[in-house]
C-alpha cells in the first residue's frame, strides 16, 4: 500500500495521526509479526502488561544509569572554589625546618669511629668510652672468635641471599638456624624473619585479620604498636602489667558476646616478655592462666628478654619456669642479644607453616644473610653451652650493681630507677613527676596531666629532655657513653617519659659499672645541683 | 581565607581510602565476558535439560528453568560471604560476592547484565508458556528476590539477620 496515496485526515487529527503511524510502521519488515505477537499477548490482562511494562522500564532505567560508589561521597567543587584551593595551597617543605632542641641532638648525636662493642671509640673523646647504650647484653658483638667464623661464612656463601626465602633465599644456614631456635627454646619449629623490628609486623597481622580481637598492654613497644595497628583488628589496651585490669577487659568482652551473641573471632593477648620501655617483666604465669580461663591465644615478644631472662637465656618463659609451648607465638629478635641480624618467630608447626605462605616479610623480603645467620647459630650455641650460664649470670650481676650503684639518685627523691632489680639488664632513670612539677622551673603555659598514665606535654617533656642531654654530655667526658630513651613522638600511642637508658652487657666488669653508677650519680648531682 | 581553605580540605575524603584499590581474585573473574556468556549457556543447558523430561509441562520447565537460575544467581551473589584470598587484612570478609564485584561501585557494566539477564529470562518465558498466569506469579516472586537483592540501596543492608556478621566494624582506638 502506498502511503502517499491515503486520504487526508476527516474525522479527527488523533484518528488521522494513528493511521499514520501504523501505516508508517507497517512498512518496517517484520512489523506485522510484531503487531500481531503483541496483540495476541495483550490476552486481555491489563495488569500482567502494566508489570511487564514495568519491568522494561525498570530495565532501561538500571542500563542507563551511571556507575557509582556508595562509600564515597565526594565534594561537588565548582571552578572558583578549586581555585581558590589552589591558591592558598603553600606547599610544606620536604625537609622542614628544625628547631633549635633538634638541631643540638643532631649535633651531638655520639659518631662512633672504631668497631661497635662494649668499648668503642667515639668521635671526639680521646679514649675508649663504656658503652651503655646498645642492646649487646651479651657482649657478643665483635668477639673474635665468631668474626672469624662470619668472615669465613662470608667467603663461602658471598654477602646476600639474593631472594626471598621461599624463591631461591634458603640455605642450609637458615634451615639450620630455625632448628637450633626451635630445639633451645623448646617449641615444636620456628620461624626466621630478615629484619628484627619487622618480625612483628608480619607476624601478628598475618594471624590477626579484620573482625579479629587484640587485647595488648599499654607499654608495649613502637614496633608491636604499628604491628596491631595494620593488623586492623580490634584493639583493646589494659593497664601496663596490670592483670586485674587485663580481666576487667577479658570480662567486658565475654559479656558483648553473651550481650550479641557474635560469632567468636580469633582472640590474641599481645605482651612483650621484657618491656623495653619501662624495664620491668610480664606476670607470665598469671597471664597464661587468663588466657586459658578466657580462651584467648598469647603473643609475647621476647625481642628484649630473648638470650636475658632465665638460666639458660631462653627467655620470660624459662624465667618463670613456664614450657614455651604455653605460649602461642613467640618472637623474638636476634639484634639485641645475639649481636647478629632478624628475627624468629617460635610455635606450634601449623602456625610456623602459615607464616611461610602468609608472612608478608617472610614470603617478599629477601631472607637473611649468611653470615648473620651463621653469627646467630654461634651466638646460640654459646647460649646453650656452660658458658651461657656464665653469661648470663654476669648480666645479671652487672644488671644489680648498676641498680644498687644508682640508689643514690633514687634517694635523692628526684629521680626514679626501674629494671635492673628485676634481671633486666635494661634500666631507666626518669624524673619523678611530682618532684619536676615541684621544683623544675618548667613553661608556666603547659601543665602537667592529673592522669599519671597520660604523656607529658611537648614543652614540659623538651625540658625534661634538655635535663637529661646535660647528664648525657657530662658523663661523655667521664668516658661513659649514656644515651636518652628516643622515640618517634607523634607516631608512638602514648609516649612514655623522657629517660635514660642505660644497657648493661656481660662484657663490662662489676668495677666498671660501679664506676659508670658513680658517674651518672655525679652527672646527675651536678645537672641537678640548683634544684636539688 | 585561611580559614575557608581548612573548612573546604576537612570535607575532602581521605585520598588514600579513594584512591587505592586492592584487586580482590574472588569477584574479578566475574567481569569476564567468558563468565558473561557462560549465564546465557547455562540458562539454555537448564531449559534443555528440564524440557526433555518427560511429562513434564512448557509452563513447568520453564518455570523450574527460572526458579533454578533465580536459585543459582542468588547463592552465588548474595548467600555465601566473604573471599577464600587474603586481601587487604579480610577487608571483604562479610560481604556478599555481588558487593564485592567492581570493589562495591553500582551500574556497572557487569552488574547492568547480571540484574538485566532474569529479568529478560522471565518475560522470555511468561510469553513461551503462554502468557499462564499461574507460573507468571510464581517466576515473578523469584525474580523480584533476586532484583531487591542487587538493588544500589541494598548495599551492605542486611535484611531479617541473613549474612550478618558481628564485629565487623572497625573501633576507633579510644585514646
Amino acid at each position: 500500500m502506498d502511503p502517499l496515496a491515503t486520504t487526508p485526515p476527516t474525522a479527527s487529527t488523533w484518528a488521522w495521526a494513528w493511521t499514520q503511524f501504523t501505516q508508517t510502521v507497517a512498512l518496517i519488515p517484520g512489523s506485522k509479526i510484531v503487531g500481531r505477537y503483541i496483540r495476541n499477548s495483550y490476552q486481555n490482562d491489563p495488569f500482567r502488561i502494566v508489570l511487564e511494562v514495568c519491568l522494561l522500564l525498570f530495565v532501561v532505567w538500571y542500563l542507563l544509569e551511571k556507575r557509582y560508589r556508595i562509600d564515597h561521597h565526594e565534594i561537588p567543587l565548582s571552578k572558583q572554589e578549586v581555585d581558590e584551593l589552589i591558591e592558598d595551597w603553600k606547599p610544606e617543605p620536604l625537609v622542614p625546618a628544625l628547631s633549635e632542641w633538634e638541631r643540638e641532638q643532631m649535633e651531638e648525636t655520639p659518631v662512633l669511629v672504631s668497631e661497635q662493642g662494649p668499648r668503642p671509640r667515639v668521635e671526639g673523646v680521646s679514649q675508649p668510652v663504656l658503652n651503655l647504650v646498645s642492646y649487646n647484653f651479651l657482649g657478643l658483638a665483635g668477639v673474635n672468635d665468631l668474626k672469624e667464623h662470619a668472615v669465613h661464612t662470608l667467603r663461602k656463601y658471598g654477602v646476600g641471599a639474593c631472594g626471598p626465602p621461599g624463591f631461591y633465599g634458603t640455605l642450609d644456614v637458615h634451615k639450620d638456624l630455625e632448628k637450633k631456635l626451635a630445639e633451645f627454646i623448646g617449641s615444636e619449629e620456628a620461624i626466621i624473619y630478615s629484619q628484627g623490628l619487622t618480625t612483628t609486623l608480619s607476624v601478628i597481622p598475618c594471624f590477626a585479620k579484620r573482625g579479629d580481637i587484640l587485647i595488648c598492654d599499654e607499654a608495649i613497644n613502637f614496633s608491636v604498636q604499628k604491628s596491631i595497628q595494620i593488623s586492623r583488628s580490634q584493639i583493646r589496651y589494659f593497664k601496663h602489667n596490670d592483670m586485674n585490669d587485663l580481666e576487667r577487659i577479658l570480662k567486658e568482652i565475654e559479656q558483648e558476646d553473651q550481650a550479641t551473641k557474635r560469632v567468636v573471632t580469633r582472640r590474641f593477648i599481645v605482651v612483650e616478655g621484657l618491656y623495653v620501655n619501662t624495664g620491668d617483666i610480664v606476670p607470665l604465669p598469671d597471664l597464661i592462666a587468663l588466657k586459658k580461663r578466657y580462651k584467648y591465644r598469647l603473643i609475647l615478644d621476647e625481642s628484649y628478654s630473648f638470650g636475658v631472662l632465665g638460666s639458660q637465656g631462653r627467655g620470660v618463659t624459662e624465667h618463670f619456669q613456664i614450657p614455651a609451648d604455653e605460649v602461642d607465638l613467640l618472637i623474638g629478635s636476634m639484634c639485641n642479644s645475639l649481636a647478629s641480624s632478624g628475627g624468629f618467630c617460635a610455635g606450634g608447626r601449623e602456625l610456623m607453616e602459615h607464616q611461610r605462605l602468609s608472612g608478608l616479610g617472610y614470603v617478599f623480603s629477601a631472607s637473611l644473610p649468611a653470615i648473620l645467620a651463621v653469627y646467630a647459630i654461634d651466638g646460640l650455641d654459646i647460649l646453650a653451652s656452660d658458658q651461657g650460664k656464665t653469661v648470663i649470670r654476669n648480666v645479671r650481676d652487672v644488671s644489680l650493681q648498676m641498680y644498687q650503684g644508682l640508689q643514690a639518685l633514687v634517694n635523692t627523691g628526684a629521680l626514679t630507677v626501674t629494671g635492673g632489680n628485676n634481671q633486666s639488664p635494661i634500666i631507666h632513670i626518669r624524673f619523678d613527676r611530682a618532684w619536676a612539677q615541684k621544683t623544675l622551673p618548667l613553661p608556666s603555659d603547659a601543665q602537667f596531666p592529673a592522669n599519671p598514665r597520660r604523656p607529658l606535654p611537648h614543652a614540659i617533656r623538651v625540658e625534661l629532655e634538655k635535663l637529661l642531654q646535660s647528664v648525657v654530655r657530662e658523663t661523655l667526658t667521664h668516658h661513659v657513653l649514656l644515651g636518652r630513651a628516643k622515640y618517634v613522638v607523634d607516631q608512638e600511642r602514648s609516649v612514655p617519659d623522657p629517660s635514660i637508658r642505660i644497657c648493661v652487657t656481660a662484657a663490662h666488669s662489676k668495677e666498671e659499672v660501679q664506676e659508670a653508677a658513680q658517674v651518672t650519680c655525679e652527672a646527675f648531682r651536678k645537672v641537678l645541683k640548683p634544684y636539688l | 581565607m585561611k580559614r575557608r581553605m581548612s573548612n573546604l580540605a576537612s570535607r575532602v575524603p581521605n585520598v588514600n581510602k579513594q584512591g587505592h584499590v586492592p584487586i580482590n581474585p574472588n569477584s574479578q573473574w566475574v567481569n569476564n565476558k567468558g563468565a558473561w556468556f557462560s549465564h546465557i549457556i547455562y540458562i539454555v543447558f537448564l531449559k534443555y535439560l528440564f524440557g526433555i523430561i518427560p511429562w513434564v509441562s512448557r509452563e513447568t520447565s520453564w518455570t523450574l528453568t527460572n526458579w533454578t537460575y533465580n536459585i543459582s544467581q542468588y547463592i552465588m551473589f548474595h548467600a555465601i560471604i566473604g573471599t577464600p584470598f587474603e586481601v587487604e587484612q579480610g577487608i571483604y570478609d562479610g560481604l556478599t560476592m555481588w558487593e564485592q564485584i567492581d570493589h562495591g561501585a553500582q551500574f556497572t557494566p557487569t552488574k547492568k547484565f547480571l540484574t538485566v539477564l532474569p529479568i529478560f529470562l522471565f518475560l522470555l518465558s511468561t510469553h513461551y508458556t503462554n502468557y499462564d498466569i499461574f507460573t507468571f506469579w510464581i517466576n515473578l516472586i523469584g525474580l523480584l528476590i533476586i532484583l531487591v537483592a542487587k538493588l544500589p540501596l541494598m548495599h551492605r543492608v542486611r535484611l531479617f539477620g541473613i549474612n550478618v556478621v558481628e564485629g565487623d566494624d572497625e573501633v576507633e582506638d579510644e585514646h
